[in-house]
């Protein structure tokens, strides 16, 4: 065999280790030897300059589709190259809808189990006989409230003396949540005479005597010049003599589930639309697909003050460009397109609220099988509800890998949305 | 409320199974066939244009192969290696073209410009790569196109082509040496 023929293996990567030890060494004292394996470097690196001009054109795609009856357009949008509006509408659809379809899906679960989050505000009045029901922090209790039921001899509480009885109520499911609502209720007057047995009664019909102990989270009273009232201090359930003129019932603030009711965990998945700094040249093979590609999936536990830090995990695909010194002393540059599945802590601090926005940054240090990689990304979150937000934001983020004793880095920038659920 | 949902991607799935799909559904059929076609349009389109060197039969050529691997596809054609069966198709209509063709311009005579007067930049020596690939004889062009262009191993060259392995190893090796020997004149550019 000629030392042609080994160059021709080298070049095809065929040659084996005793023939590699010939050629170089016959290359480093033969000049025409030399001049040839830079040719036949130069015809394959021709070979890849030369094919980039051979792409079929619009019109050849359009007619072959044409003629087999199908739709103009590629199935898949090419990994490079795409405009921001494919980014989205075509590419991330799936992603866009999972979130919709998602959010849709929790309200409906929401609703038909009467989670407070969903009734809040939802109700107003269940009825003209149940007097003010504030709306409690309604996952704990909710207040009951209820015509006053007079009884007991001689003058006791006048026609429509009413009280309110507060009762605690565990159930969620019980119906009727209400908001605060002023509602004056006036007594006629207590008589002469002995002093009647007095009761009220709650919703659900049971009696409470006065000056016996108040159901629990009974807090509100009401104002009349003779009333039945339930002192939030004592507990009990009282009557008292008041010459003010009649006031307005006392309303609590409308309750609502605040972010420290929850759990402090919550879940987001991510659709992420992103690009490489370095344009890949058109044709380059993309990795394998897979699940999680250009998703991102994480936990987070909430530090409080805004803060949270978790794991997350997601697939992208990174454009590597590095170059290769051969023995020759030629190099060679390698181009590829890997799809890459990386795991990794992920933190997020938010920086205050706008309305119902909550900006915040945040931020992932991971690895992948190349390398480590990280992201850092500024958005915004957006409450639909207490516990599920979409939230919206831009990105950079980058793969660092090792080749040949030197290090290379492989930036990407873009854009991140989705939907956090918190539990 | 309907959602257009987008197709599932396709770029992961191996030759073999998208080219089962094109015997498919239509929507199927359709997604499957443009994913083949992203696939290998590039690739068949230089083949064409670095075999027929003829703009207008390199496209009807191009378009000619993919309209057959669909229809081919439909007659229910087992598939085991996607690429040799297209780079086939495009091959024979390519030969077929060059019969019909007899009064083809002949390459006899054409020659690689010489720069002995001065350096060649890269881009240059590069085209002049490129032009010498076109004064090949069909079975050296073929084969080297094959190898170098289309990443083709001399197993694969030689299931197209339909040789041996040694003989498609051989044709690669000659039209090399013919290239070499085409741009001898330039050869000292590359001290």
């Amino acid at each position: 065999m000629t030392y042609e023929h080994l160059l021709h293996d080298f070049i095809d990567g065929t040659l084996d280790y005793q023939g590699e030890i010939a050629l170089f060494s016959e290359l480093r004292a033969n000049d025409n030897l030399r001049r040839e394996l830079k040719l036949l470097m130069l015809m394959q690196k021709s070979a890849a300059h030369d094919v980039g001009a051979y792409m079929p054109a619009a019109d050849s795609q359009e007619a072959i589709f044409r003629r087999l009856g199908f739709s103009a357009g590629p199935a898949t949008p090419p990994a490079t190259g795409y405009g921001w509006r494919n980014m989205f509408i075509g590419r991330y659809m799936d992603g866009l809808v999972g979130a919709l379809v998602g959010t849709l899906v929790t309200l409906l679960v929401m609703f038909g189990t009467g989670h407070p989050a969903a009734n809040d505000g939802g109700n107003e009045i269940a009825s003209a006989s149940h007097a003010i029901i504030p709306a409690s922090p309604v996952h704990h209790d909710t207040l009951f409230l209820h015509d006053v039921t007079a009884q007991g001899n001689g003058n006791a509480m006048g026609n429509g003396a009413a009280a309110m009885v507060a009762g605690r109520n565990q159930a969620p499911t019980a119906p009727g949540l209400h908001r605060p609502e002023q509602r004056m209720m006036h007594g006629n007057g207590m008589g002469d005479g002995e002093m009647p047995r007095r009761t009220v009664s709650d919703r659900t019909g049971t009696s409470h005597e006065i000056g016996t102990q108040a159901p629990a989270g009974a807090m509100i009273s009401y104002t009349a010049p003779r009333h039945v009232a339930i002192s939030p201090a004592a507990g009990t359930i009282s009557e008292a003599i008041s010459t003010a003129e009649p006031m307005p019932a006392i309303s609590l603030p409308r309750s609502e589930e605040t972010a420290d009711d929850l759990l402090p965990f919550s879940t987001e998945y991510h659709a992420v639309a992103s690009r490489n700094f370095i344009t890949p040249p058109a044709g380059l093979e993309v990795g394998s697909s897979g699940l999680l590609r250009d998703r991102e999936l994480a936990g987070f536990y909430h530090l409080g003050n805004g803060g949270r830090i978790g794991i997350a995990t997601g697939e992208e695909t990174f454009y590597q460009r590095f170059n290769e010194l051969l023995p020759t002393g030629d190099i060679v540059r390698h181009e590829q397109s890997p799809a890459l599945l990386w795991g990794g802590v992920a933190f997020r601090q938010s920086i205050g609220t706008i309305s119902a926005l909550e900006p915040f940054v945040g931020g992932v240090i991971g690895a992948t099988r190349l390398g480590p990689m990280g992201r850092i990304s500024l958005g915004a979150a957006y409450g639909i509800t207490t516990d599920i937000s979409l939230t919206a934001g831009g990105e950079m983020s980058a793969l660092a890998y090792r080749f040949g004793g030197s290090w290379y880095l492989s930036p990407k920038y873009g854009f991140t949305y989705g939907l956090s659920l918190r539990f | 409320m309907r959602f257009r949902l987008s197709s599932p991607n396709l770029t992961g799935r191996p030759d073999a199974e998208l080219y089962g799909m094109l015997r498919g559904g239509r929507s199927d059929s359709e997604r499957a066939f443009k994913e083949l076609y992203r696939r290998y349009a590039s690739r068949i389109h230089a083949y064409c244009y670095k075999i027929l060197d003829n703009r207008e039969d390199a496209e009807d050529v191009f378009q000619e192969t993919f309209v057959r691997l669909y229809l081919g596809a439909r007659e229910h054609r087992e598939m085991t290696n996607l690429t040799g069966y297209i780079f086939r198709i495009a091959r024979n209509l390519s030969l077929n073209r060059i019969r019909d063709h007899d009064d083809l311009e002949s390459l006899e005579g054409v020659e690689i410009p010489i720069h002995a007067d001065r350096s060649l930049e890269d881009g240059e020596l590069l085209d002049l790569i490129a032009g010498a690939v076109e004064l090949l004889d069909l079975e050296f062009r073929e084969a080297f196109v094959l190898r170098e262009y289309e990443n083709m191993s001399y197993e694969q060259i030689a299931e197209v082509v339909g040789s041996s392995v040694a003989n498609a190893k051989s044709r690669v090796f000659r039209a090399r040496r013919k290239i070499r020997k085409l741009l001898e004149p330039n050869i000292k550019e590359l001290d």
